[in-house]
């Protein structure tokens, strides 16, 4: 496909271009803006834009750069938030009924520091309601559609983010990963997804769900683009408890196309529960990490049912509080008013939470009241415990760990309807983030019916340069167009 | 709410009642149904944890690392001016912070 389109561009591409003076930053966003245009009302990723402000905040990075006076590589470049961000600018909503047109005061970190180094907002993105689903498809707007196919999932949570950046929406965007909502949707979509080490990025303004476990996580066209994006978002933030005190660094600047040095673990045992295509790719990527001078050397990992259980746990342990907050009285709209302040609270919350999130509500209060606490909370706590210890000891003896990101590549809408199903998607994605380990993922080929088939990488906690040089070492080595065909829509690219 | 009873057994009307008292959280009787075999069928799933042999561990509750939480001397501290720790919320008016009115006037007169 011919890569000569605005919208197409990458976002290092679009960087290069706009320093070259062959497009404005107006120009640039015009396209992203008009890009939406044809595609949204298909493909459902945007929930929130202003387009006005999006358009000056674009004309005065062209300004900046008529003067010489830009605030990084990054300014005059598109970018989309997951609806889980805090923006003066726009409505944040979590894609939750709960929370209908709330406009927050202050704006999260990582959105103020794109902000600061001139990156253009061109819209929120779609999501399941407080992240809560692998699928989009419990957000309040409905669900996004994958671009590979739209009668398909784009993943969730982050599945606006992910499908945006597939369909040139805009070169890159953020979201949130609590148990893979940035590398799944990523792998659905054909994208990269990171999420970096716990406490890298700030999560000061990023609506919580489970805050031992969420983090940001950015989405690109490409490795390079992903690490444009964290070099940009990552650091201290006093504003937060969680933030680590370590720096930034420019991770896009140390990306050598060679693998030489790296050793690459292979957990094969893991693939038994994969599907023959997914196999297949990680088997293929892993010779591919081989062929750029990677050693490789096969591992063995903790079971990831055991995981997946843990999570559950203490996920909807944490969402249980963190979403007792939403009562009515400060945020959103309220129900039942008429009837006094306990029953207020209870309609407000029983009618306008989504199903999925009042199930995590219930099974979190579950684990954590009285007699269940030290069976389930406090035993998944040790489960994590153990998780982690044995993904630090395997880390101990290999640089990365080379996997699937999914069992299977984007399933349908709606094909998954019990909740337990749908957990269990995220069933490679897990063990990185109990661990708070940094994982990427990345398009490895295609399967049988066209859908991208992402391979997961999990380094070494604040080893991200280490997993990002890995993952670029593989993008080259594979030379994958991770542009989707758009057969299916109305107006194919 | 079923108190050291196993796992296993299905959940009933009266612990969907509970744990929804518990959540402030209305229900509709269809929800409640559902709730039913959801709950039990993902309790069933992750009731797994309890069968790993964890006994020397301590709970993991997050993973910042090399987070530092320094202690400082009990020394008492100025507070910021007011301005500023209301800088951020909603709306603030006259040095107060600005919030919608929980119930409607006629409740409040009634009180």
């Amino acid at each position: 496909m011919a890569n000569n389109t605005p919208y197409h561009w990458t976002l290092a591409q679009a960087n290069q271009h706009l320093a070259a003076g062959d497009v404005s930053s107006r120009e640039l966003t015009q396209a992203c803006l008009e890009r939406r245009k044809q595609l949204n009302d298909q493909l459902n990723f945007v929930v929130a834009r202003d387009d006005d402000a999006a358009l000056n905040a674009a004309s005065a990075s062209d300004e900046r750069r008529k003067k010489g006076e830009l605030l990084g590589p990054l300014d005059g470049i598109p970018v989309a938030l997951k609806d889980m961000f805090l923006t003066t600018e726009l409505p944040t909503t979590a894609c939750s009924r709960i929370l209908e047109n709330y406009r927050s005061p202050y704006n999260a970190t990582a959105w103020r520091k794109l902000k600061e180094q001139g990156a253009v907002l061109v819209g929120k993105l779609n999501q399941d309601e407080f992240a809560m689903g692998s699928s989009n498809e419990t957000s309040c707007h409905g669900p996004c559609r994958n671009p590979w196919d739209s009668q398909r999932s784009c993943g969730g949570s982050s599945g606006g983010s992910a499908g945006a950046v597939a369909a040139g929406l805009c070169p890159g965007s953020l979201g949130t990963d609590t148990g893979g909502s940035v590398r799944q949707p990523a792998a659905f979509c054909g994208v990269v997804g990171l999420r970096p080490t716990y406490g890298r990025v700030s999560r000061r303004g990023v609506i919580a769900f489970a805050s031992s476990l969420d983090q940001v996580g950015p989405l690109a066209r490409d490795v390079t683009g992903c690490a444009m994006l964290l070099s940009a978002i990552a650091g201290h933030d006093p504003h937060d408890s969680t933030s680590l005190p370590h720096p930034a660094e420019r991770y896009e600047q140390e990306l050598p196309d060679q693998a030489k040095g790296l050793t690459v673990g292979v957990a094969e045992e893991l693939l038994e529960q994969a599907d023959a295509d997914v196999r297949a790719t990680v088997r293929n990527a892993a010779a591919a990490m081989q062929a750029r001078g990677a050693t490789l050397r096969p591992v063995s990992l903790p079971d990831p049912d055991l995981a997946v259980a843990a999570y559950y746990v203490l996920a909807c342990a944490e969402a249980s509080s963190n979403l007792s907050r939403y009562d009515g009285v400060r945020y959103g709209p309220r129900k039942g008013q008429e009837s006094g302040l306990d029953e207020m609270v209870r309609r407000t919350r029983g009618e306008l939470f989504g199903a999925e999130v009042k199930r995590r509500i219930l099974l979190g209060t579950y684990m954590l009241s009285a007699g269940y606490y030290d069976a389930y909370y406090v035993r998944a706590q040790k489960v994590r415990q153990h998780l982690a210890r044995k993904l630090h000891q395997v880390l101990a003896e290999v640089d990365v760990i080379l996997g699937p990101t999914t069992p299977t590549s984007a399933f349908a809408l709606g094909a998954k309807p019990d909740p337990l199903s749908m957990y269990l998607s995220d069933l490679y994605t897990i063990p990185a983030s109990l661990a708070g380990l940094p994982a990427l993922s990345l398009n490895g080929g295609f399967c049988d019916s066209g859908l991208p088939v992402g391979v997961q990488l999990v380094g070494k906690a604040l080893q991200e340069k280490t997993l990002l040089q890995a993952a670029y070492a593989l993008e080259r080595e594979l030379g994958l167009s991770n542009l989707p065909s758009m057969n299916n829509m109305d107006d194919p690219a | 709410m079923r108190q050291g009873k196993s796992t296993t057994m299905p959940f009933s009307d009266h612990d969907i009642a509970k744990l929804a008292d518990l959540a402030k959280v209305a229900l509709s009787q269809e929800e409640r149904e559902q709730l039913k075999l959801d709950l039990t069928q993902i309790v069933g799933y992750v009731k797994r944890i309890r069968q790993a042999s964890l006994d020397k561990l301590s709970p993991m509750t997050n993973d910042a690392r090399h987070m530092q939480l320094p202690l400082r001397n009990d020394d008492a501290l100025e507070s910021p001016p007011g301005r500023r720790c209301i800088e951020d919320s909603a709306g603030y008016k006259d040095g107060l912070v600005e919030v919608p009115a929980i119930l409607p006037p006629q409740s409040r007169k009634e009180d």
